[in-house]
């Protein structure tokens, strides 16, 4: 039988020592630290790190932890790590990028048991993200904050350093963007048959 | 029939005034005349009980000619209209704008299926091993139990906070450049600079050594006259350098005068004790005053840092399993 505990309470526990409760926390909480480091990174084995990383430091700094929004300070670790890795790879020769339309492994593994519904799934997460992949940092960064882990205005604000007016515009230019971008490679994309979505 | 003839009657023909016969002479001229046939037209439409279509792309023309396409302006609202932020009276402008631009209604309804469809790129299948490399690096260094409540988390001691500024501090690569950076810094400004009390010491410090080398330079020549000479020259610089040492850490200590006056009361007199015994060139009362002036130095030191040491009852206080153990 599975129950969704209360994100509150697992931290209170992993904050008393209770390691099972952080091992739950690590794996409910892995995908999307892992998710926003692979689309920050572009790299499998990066993204691996920089998650475990992020994971070991949260761990440390639990008794600074305050607030309810762990997430939000959980992804906000990892975006500093990412930032981190990123700046570290500039000092390094630069590796040839990830082709988009090589990313085939990005595809959620759980597919839909439809198989027409399971490759329509497929082929819209790749166009996705070879749309993202134009985008220049500064858009491609706030769309993957908000829209896709859907962090709050305030709370982008405070990792970027922006006013919170600044990052809703460029939040809206951003989601423009790419969806001209995502046209651009598929006319047809606002007429498909929509997949689903949502969190 | 003219269209003189026809322009003459439009306004008979609006108000609908015009008689049956030159009614049908103005249909029979429009028939044929193109002009004519398009006002006419305009006028039946009016007159048949509806409201005269526009042209198409009249809309246009018009926007064309004054404030231009709307697009932009419809695409600063999108965002908020896909949000469910827009107001009504926006909410209907925009929409109405995408009833009438096909441009803009497929970017909007792409940007809506982008709105449903990336949150689900939130999660990314991790690789399997990621949970164990985590519990592996965590669970080695298990968490202590903490109380919990308000201020559940102790604040480290105010020692302990120092050390960890001074480790991330001395961490970082660039300390050992940034250390050069300052020492030099200071060494500059507290003997080079041009307002430093001890520019001058700096400078007798020089001339020292310049009459050390006489010195030698006369030992060697053998004149016991001139090596004389030389040391008394020495001895009398020593004597003015130690006065300008203790005149300068005098203006030094400034703010400090009372605290060090009160750590240490003989420091002045054990200052001058030495300072005598290098006039009356006495080794054994130089000697004297240098160990008193070792325990003065020490006590000004001890008063000074004493703010920034915690006091042995706090840390005690602070480590009670400590304290318990024999």
């Amino acid at each position: 039988m599975s129950m969704d505990i209360d994100e509150a309470t697992l931290v209170e526990r992993c904050r008393q020592g209770d390691e099972l409760a952080w091992e739950w926390l690590v794996r409910r909480c892995q995908g999307r630290v892992y998710g926003l480091a692979y689309h920050y990174l572009g790299s499998v084995e990066d993204a691996r790190d920089v998650a475990q990383e992020a994971f070991v430091r949260v761990y440390r700094q639990l008794g600074t932890f305050e607030g309810n929004r762990f997430m939000a300070w959980l992804l906000r670790i990892t975006r500093n790590l990412c930032i981190d890795q990123l700046r570290r790879r500039r000092t390094r020769p630069p590796v040839e990028d990830v082709r988009a339309d090589e990313d085939d492994d990005m595809a959620p593994r759980d597919a839909a048991p439809d198989p027409e519904q399971a490759w329509l799934a497929d082929a819209r997460t790749r166009l996705i993200h070879q749309a993202l992949r134009r985008l220049d940092g500064a858009n491609r960064e706030v769309i993957l904050l908000k829209d896709i882990q859907g962090l709050k205005l305030g709370e982008i604000a405070g990792m970027l350093g922006l006013p919170i007016g600044t990052v809703k515009s460029r939040a809206h230019r951003a989601r423009l963007e790419l969806a001209r971008q995502v046209l651009a490679i598929d006319p047809s994309y606002a007429d498909a048959p929509r997949t689903g979505g949502g969190r | 029939m003219s269209c003189s003839w026809f322009d003459e009657r439009v306004d008979e023909l609006i108000a609908g005034t015009l008689p049956a016969a030159d009614l049908a002479r103005a249909a029979a001229h429009a028939a044929e005349c193109p002009r004519c046939g398009e006002v006419y037209g305009l006028v039946a439409g009016a007159s048949g009980g509806g409201p005269a279509e526009a042209p198409v792309d009249f809309a246009e023309g018009v926007l064309s000619q004054t404030s231009g396409r709307s697009c932009e302006p419809a695409h600063a609202r999108l965002g908020d209209l896909l949000d469910g932020t827009l107001g009504p009276v926006d909410r209907q402008l925009v929409e109405a704008h995408l009833e009438h631009c096909a441009d803009c209604a497929v970017l909007a309804a792409a940007a809506a299926r982008l709105s449903d469809e990336l949150p689900a790129l939130a999660e990314l299948p991790p690789p399997p091993e990621l949970v164990d490399a985590v519990l592996a690096r965590t669970h080695g260094t298990a968490r202590r139990p903490v109380p919990t409540g308000l201020y559940s988390f102790p604040r480290p001691t105010r020692s302990r906070r120092w050390r960890d500024v001074a480790r991330r501090l001395f961490a970082r690569p660039r300390i050992a450049w940034e250390a050069g950076y300052v020492a030099a810094l200071l060494v500059w400004l507290v003997f080079g600079a041009s307002w430093s009390p001890l520019r001058a010491t700096a400078v007798e410090a020089r001339v020292l050594l310049e009459q050390g080398v006489s010195v030698a330079r006369a030992a060697g020549a053998g004149s016991v006259a001139s090596v004389n000479r030389a040391i008394a020259a020495v001895s009398e610089r020593t004597v003015r350098a130690a006065h300008d040492v203790s005149g300068a850490a005098r203006r030094l200590a400034g703010p400090w005068h009372r605290r060090v006056a009160a750590a240490a009361p003989d420091l002045g007199r054990h200052w001058r004790q030495l300072v005598q015994a290098l006039e009356d060139r006495d080794l054994f009362g130089g000697v004297d005053a240098l160990r008193s002036l070792t325990r003065d130095a020490a006590a000004m030191l001890a008063e000074l840092l004493s703010p920034y040491s915690s006091t042995p009852a706090a840390d005690d206080a602070s480590r009670p399993a400590e304290r318990s153990r024999p």
